[in-house]
């Protein structure tokens, strides 16, 4: 089914006439799971408003390129995930250049005072134990964890072997555990 | 797959397995019904700022083939107006270095603080614009001269012709 939707969506995207529908079918069928994906990487919804929308236009003007034997949404998660990890970059030298440390708050006081969060104190713990999570690792965690992809499809994305992946895997379930667990022996 | 690798993969700390469906975070309302239209509209408003809708398509592939054909044909150009420009460019050095750059002001100090090191015929010479403005007394007797020419003639007797070339 997955298939005919991205072959009717490449279809649509090569006339011009027939453009803005097939972006728009694009967007309706993948921006939920992209926009959740970017979310759940760099926690602040206008940084996921601004990525996931560079994520799609650069899928339109790129998608000459897209090999047609490939899934489209293993392709915009390639795209979404190159396009968070270097806003991070950037913003982590914007904040580096002008010393200013995180908006000056941690991720915890940024998800609590954060409108679109609505989570509970293991939530906080949890999403806090996530970001201490090195980038690659991270996205590994949250593809796996949240998106239930198979592991070949995120080799697909990232570029690395399955076994790796898997090791990488675990090694975050338990660094996350490490870390909830000493957050809560603490209190 | 290894019985290590399925156990890396399933085994969740039940933390984690009971927080896996709850989703903290939130939209804004009507938020994902919107986007599309303004991602579409981003896009548009690029797409005008960088002047894309201007060119057809046709023109721009003519453009590009055009230029990449004549890239390599430009190149070499340049770097030969670039060396020819280097020879050719007027050498300041024969002027002293500076003398290309010197005013009248300065020349004229320049004279009046070193005016001993002049001989004053010079001086007079370069003040005189035609020989009728140089004063007789400087041009010596011309009868000099005709007494000249005898030494000259045998002195270009003497030498041989080997020795001129």
């Amino acid at each position: 089914m997955q298939r005919e939707e991205d072959a009717r969506i490449l279809l649509l995207l090569k006339d011009k006439r027939s453009q803005e529908e097939g972006f728009r079918l694009m967007m309706s069928l993948y921006q939920e799971r992209i926009y959740w994906h970017i979310r759940k990487f760099v926690f602040d919804h206008d940084d996921a408003n601004d990525i996931v929308q560079n994520t799609f236009i650069k899928a339109f003007r790129g998608i000459g390129g897209f090999r047609s034997d490939a899934k489209l949404y293993t392709w915009l998660y390639k795209i979404a995930s190159n396009e968070s990890i270097t806003f991070l970059k950037k913003k982590s030298k914007r904040q580096t250049d002008s010393l200013e440390d995180e908006d000056g708050l941690s991720i915890g006081s940024r998800l609590r005072s954060d409108a679109y969060f609505d989570g509970d104190h293991a939530q906080e713990t949890l999403q806090k134990a996530i970001a201490n999570l090195p980038d690659k690792q991270r996205l590994v965690f949250n593809m796996r964890y949240y998106d239930e992809l198979p592991y070949n499809d995120i080799s697909t994305v990232l570029g690395t072997s399955v076994g790796a992946l898997k090791a990488s895997y675990h090694h975050a379930v338990k660094k996350i555990e490490q870390y909830v667990k000493e957050t809560f022996e603490s209190v | 797959m290894s019985e290590n690798q399925h156990n890396m993969d399933e085994k969740l700390p039940k933390f984690l397995q009971e927080m896996k469906d709850e989703n903290p975070f939130q939209v804004p309302p009507e938020y994902f019904k919107n986007l599309s239209t303004q991602t579409w509209k981003r896009m548009q408003k690029t797409q005008e700022s960088r002047g894309i809708r201007w060119v057809p398509d046709g023109f721009r592939f003519a453009i590009r083939a055009t230029v990449g054909l004549l890239r390599p044909t430009m190149a070499f150009g340049a770097i030969a107006l670039l060396i020819g420009l280097a020879i050719l460019w007027p050498n300041t050095e024969e002027f002293g270095g500076h003398g290309a750059m010197l005013t009248e002001q300065e020349i004229l100090t320049y004279i009046a603080e070193n005016v001993d090191d002049f001989d004053v015929n010079e001086l007079y010479w370069a003040e005189a614009l035609t020989m009728e403005e140089v004063p007789s007394d400087l041009l010596g007797d011309p009868s000099d001269e005709l007494e000249l020419e005898p030494v000259f003639e045998e002195l270009i007797e003497d030498l041989d012709l080997e020795d001129i070339l």
